[in-house]
């Protein structure tokens, strides 16, 4: 009997620190932790809204119940972000989409994404021209992720196609890049068919209707 | 106890996973680029160390029959200290290894230093055991990291690494993963039993 109450209690003690030492922690970091995902937010709305000289945040009301924002040039308003995910292959592909007042996808950005490593995670891949022997911490100037960049200037009003003709975007030239666009359509990630057609389908979806909603005339 | 030999001890005789073979599973998914490598081991050097002397300094008070209990809730609450850590100050590294760091707390080599070497010993040779087996386990991930880096996606740290060379994409992805693993594993054999003179 002696034996079982020292049993619990040692596992109740070490349990109560245990549990005070990541309440500490929890509320050391908590604010850090808040700060760094609003300046992500942040990072993600001026990447989808380039150009802006406001960006206003707009908390679920009509027409639209979900929280979207703003981009504000002048005094007009030029475009809408939103925040959406889609259903990837092992994980959701957290995105931010931006629409401009013509129906026109502005901007794309993963924000966030659990894929597999080398194949779907390259939704976020931005491409380096940089060898190892130009120097491991050589200044590279900062490319926009290939795939997300795709998606600028795509229409909402008709489907987005998949193109696998000619490899992908980030290889190709100028005057093919336009023509794809034109056709209204992106390049797979080579490896990541599931990945590319979930955020393609996420946002054929959800950036048409959210057009609807919110161009409709007052 | 002599610091050279411990860390001879640390990084090749006893090497945790390619002599020892514990914790198997994290390093097959981690080792796909050298960043992810290195941040995954100084996770493990710190939960390893931290758990290696709190369990030391409570090898008396811990009785018996409920040790692997106590052992386990030390090891949660370091890797609960470290993820919260990492999102806070370092959070491209926490996108990174987000779903990899909870998974330290089921990761053998932790819970078996803690049972074969920190409940028996004093604090400063567990913390020292936690740490050369932790660097021990960092130096192997970036082994095979660097390998798989290089072959599956022509990467060392982000930057290209041979010119016009098609990566060979299977390398870091699971198949790839145990591909390397055996070819390192046999060869750090090898090399221990011509040693031996066999």
């Amino acid at each position: 009997m002696g034996d079982l109450i020292k049993l619990i209690v040692v596992l109740f003690v070490i349990s109560t620190f245990a549990g005070l030492a990541i309440a500490f922690t929890s509320a050391r970091t908590t604010p850090a932790i808040a700060a760094q995902l609003a300046a992500a937010k942040q990072e993600a709305l001026k990447t989808v809204l380039p150009g802006c000289d406001r960006i206003e945040q707009r908390d679920g009301t009509a027409p639209l119940p979900e929280t979207y924002w703003e981009g504000v040039r002048g005094e007009t308003v030029v475009a809408w972000a939103f925040e959406t995910a889609a259903r990837g292959y092992s994980s959701d592909v957290k995105l931010m989409v931006s629409i401009d007042t013509a129906g026109t996808i502005m901007g794309l950005t993963v924000i966030e994404q659990g894929e597999t490593p080398g194949l779907g995670s390259r939704t976020q891949e931005s491409i380096s021209d940089k060898y190892v022997w130009n120097g491991l911490f050589a200044a590279e100037r900062k490319r926009p992720p290939w795939f997300s960049s795709q998606f600028a200037g795509l229409s909402t009003a008709r489907p987005i196609v998949i193109d696998r003709s000619g490899g992908e975007w980030h290889r190709m030239d100028e005057t093919r890049k336009r023509a794809l666009t034109g056709a209204n359509a992106v390049t797979a990630i080579t490896g990541a068919t599931i990945s590319t057609r979930a955020v393609v389908a996420c946002v054929e979806k959800k950036a048409a209707g959210w057009y609807q909603l919110l161009a409709r005339p007052e | 106890m002599h610091i050279k030999d411990e860390i001879k001890r640390g990084l090749f005789t006893e090497n945790p996973l390619l002599v020892l073979v514990l914790g198997l599973c994290p390093s097959l998914a981690v080792s796909t680029s050298m960043v992810n490598a290195i941040g995954m081991g100084i996770a493990v050097i710190f939960v390893l160390t931290g758990s290696n002397m709190i369990v030391s300094l409570l090898r008396n008070l811990i009785p018996a029959k409920v040790r692997i209990p106590c052992f386990i809730v030390i090891i949660a609450t370091f890797v609960t200290i470290v993820q919260l850590a990492m999102k806070a100050y370092v959070p491209a590294l926490d996108r990174q290894l987000g779903i990899f760091v909870p998974l330290i707390v089921v990761n053998c080599i932790i819970l078996a230093r803690a049972e074969a070497y920190a409940s028996k010993n004093g604090v400063f040779g567990s913390a020292a055991d936690g740490l050369v087996m932790g660097l021990g386990y960092t130096m192997s991930l970036c082994i095979l990291s660097l390998i798989r880096e290089i072959l599956g996606t022509n990467k060392f740290f982000g930057k290209l690494v041979i010119p016009g060379y098609d990566p060979m994409l299977i390398f870091i992805l699971a198949p790839g993963g145990f591909f390397t693993i055996a070819f390192v594993m046999g060869l750090v054999a090898h090399f221990r039993l011509r040693k031996a003179g066999r």
